[in-house]
């Protein structure tokens, strides 16, 4: 049975069920090393004791980077111990487009100097996940073009309109500086877009531009995720949760709050 | 009426020759460069008198001047020009330097002359279409703010930091500076950056994210950098996203062209059809000099804009925030 911790997916995924899953709310149960499940999906925060019984069940654990991140002081207060079928993913880091590009970058030399633009638009249901997205996507990032050197964050909300705006300023350690800006407004959709100039060239991905359906109308809008690719990615590009990687998703977590003092957070309507 | 061209330092010259040939009601007259072979040429291909001698070509009844010089020049052929009472439209950046941009606004306020600073990108049409949706409060209240003026390293003079007073920092952050003021009718109060020379192996910088602060709150973020590579499908892009409490917008003033794709060392090429901003720059400064109204884009905005630039560069050497005085 593997289980999947990621409740920041529940809007993607709460449609279209297929057979082999489950959807699970946070109730107590013993039965999720039943065989009948391949997967279960916890969609909603864990309590203290079911996080204890799946980290001591033999079962593979893969943690979404967002449910870890808020999971951390459950997790320092369970005394876990973390062993090698306890996993977490990085949705970025998680998606094929962001894997080809690594591997093209890779190819290209990452350690050449450049410029990186990322800027993801997250959907209502992602909005509580907000700074986890941040804070997981940056990791996956300094992944790429080395340790976090210095970072200024400013953010932007509005109340009345649900809007928020994030830009996270950055310069990487291998000569890459970078601004990252997530945002979320009713008037945007979900997207993730990617830009990496460097000395003669420039890669750039547009997810809104990439939808292999290039033009058509449905009357169901919103089409689900292939939930059965998602898991696949999930297993694929998952990596080992150590105490270590805890330890430097928390670190860019305190930067990013770090940099945001009250009095720099300019509120709209204040 | 008479214009002339004082240089040909900056290619934007020939663009601006070019939209006053179109013109009826304005005729290029004379060129001034103190670089006789390029004046020369620029002069035969115009069909215009060329002058080596600045003094002689402002002693001609040209009405107005177009100054194309290097940066660091822009004080000294205003000064002269306003002294000779022709009105002026100054390439952008205003200056290298913001005393210089002051002296050339006192200037020309006191020989009761226009400066206008060339921003064409307020003449963009989509541009100027985003404004006047603002404007309405089809977006309501602005929040934040993304804009990239990306491009090629120009090469030459503008690589020279004594005759252009930076790279690409003070090259491409004015114009979209200039563009989030206009929007806002703000003023920036905040800058944080980062410069730094990625692209080339000179030590200009071609670099550069700027982080903005507007005294009313609004975030914004702009690239400047001279990140498009030599093959790049167009020269570069201006680009802004406006978010605001009742709808977001992005606007790419160059999005209207076509694909050419071909088998020569430039396999994909965009062919913009849009409407040229520099003829929309040349007739509104055409109209204030006619009309005698204050210019549209004024020496004060052009000091603005270049004030956001040089913090821009003062940030990154400090490696902090740099407030601005609003």
């Amino acid at each position: 049975v593997r289980i999947i911790i990621a409740s920041e997916m529940y809007g993607s995924l709460s449609s279209d069920p297929i057979d082999c899953l489950t959807e699970r709310n946070n109730t107590p149960h013993q039965d999720f090393q039943d065989k009948q499940f391949e997967v279960i999906f916890f969609t909603e925060p864990l309590d203290s004791n079911l996080l204890q019984q799946i980290l001591t069940s033999k079962n593979p654990v893969y943690f979404s980077a967002a449910s870890m991140i808020q999971l951390i002081p459950l997790l320092k207060k369970t005394e876990f111990s973390l062993n090698d079928h306890h996993f977490v993913f990085f949705p970025l880091d998680s998606h094929p487009s962001f894997q080809k590009m690594k591997e093209t970058i890779l190819e290209k030399g990452v350690g050449s100097k450049g410029v990186l633009r990322v800027r993801r638009s997250l959907s209502s249901e992602s909005l509580q996940y907000f700074t986890e997205t941040v804070v997981s996507d940056l990791f996956t990032l300094s992944k790429l073009y080395g340790e976090i050197e210095q970072v200024y964050v400013k953010e932007k909300n509005d109340k009345d309109s649900g809007f928020r705006h994030l830009i996270a300023s950055v310069l990487f350690r291998k000569q890459v500086m970078g601004h990252y800006e997530c945002t979320f407004s009713p008037f945007l959709e979900e997207n993730l877009y990617f830009e990496w100039s460097f000395q003669g060239g420039v890669i750039e991905w547009n997810e809104k531009n990439s939808n292999p359906f290039i033009y058509g109308s449905l009357v169901k809008k919103n089409l689900s995720l292939n939930k059965q690719s998602l898991i696949q990615e999930i297993i694929n590009y998952c990596q080992p949760l150590t105490k270590q990687v805890v330890q430097q998703v928390k670190e860019i977590w305190e930067k990013i709050n770090g940099s945001l003092p009250a009095n720099e957070i300019v509120r709209g309507n204040r | 009426m008479k214009i002339g061209i004082m240089s040909f330092a900056h290619m934007h010259a020939h663009s601006y020759a070019q939209c006053i040939q179109k013109l009826d009601d304005a005729v290029l007259s004379a060129i001034y460069d103190d670089n006789g072979k390029r004046g020369l040429k620029a002069a035969e291909l115009y069909h215009c008198k060329y002058f080596s001698d600045l003094d002689e070509f402002l002693q001609t009844d040209i009405d107005a001047v177009i100054i194309c010089s290097e940066n660091s020049r822009h004080r000294e052929m205003t000064v002269k020009a306003a002294m000779a009472k022709k009105h002026i439209l100054c390439e952008k950046p205003i200056a290298t330097n913001l005393k210089d941009a002051w002296e050339m606004i006192h200037v020309c306020e006191n020989q009761g002359v226009i400066l206008q600073i060339a921003f064409p990108v307020r003449f963009s049409e989509p541009i100027s279409r985003l404004k006047k949706m603002i404007d309405y409060g089809d977006l309501g209240e602005i929040l934040a703010i993304r804009t990239t003026n990306r491009g090629q390293n120009p090469g030459g003079w503008f690589i020279d930091e004594k005759y252009s007073g930076g790279g690409a920092v003070i090259d491409h952050t004015v114009h979209m500076a200039d563009i989030m003021r206009w929007y806002l009718g703000k003023e920036v109060s905040e800058v944080y950056a980062h410069v730094d020379t990625y692209f080339h192996d000179g030590d200009i910088d071609d670099a550069g994210l700027l982080t903005l602060t507007f005294e009313n709150g609004v975030i914004a973020t702009h690239d400047t950098s001279w990140s498009r590579c030599r093959n790049f499908p167009m020269w570069g892009d201006v680009t802004i996203e406006v978010m605001g409490t009742k709808g977001v917008l992005a606007v790419d003033a160059f999005k209207e062209h076509f694909c050419l794709y071909s088998n020569s060392d430039q396999s994909l090429e965009y062919k913009f059809y849009g409407k040229d901003m520099d003829e929309g720059l040349i007739n509104d400064f055409i109209s204030c000099v006619k009309e005698g109204r204050e210019p549209s884009i004024t020496g004060f905005d052009g000091l603005k804009a270049l004030e956001i630039a040089l913090a821009a560069y003062e940030s990154a050497k400090k490696k902090q925030s740099i407030f601005l005085t609003t």
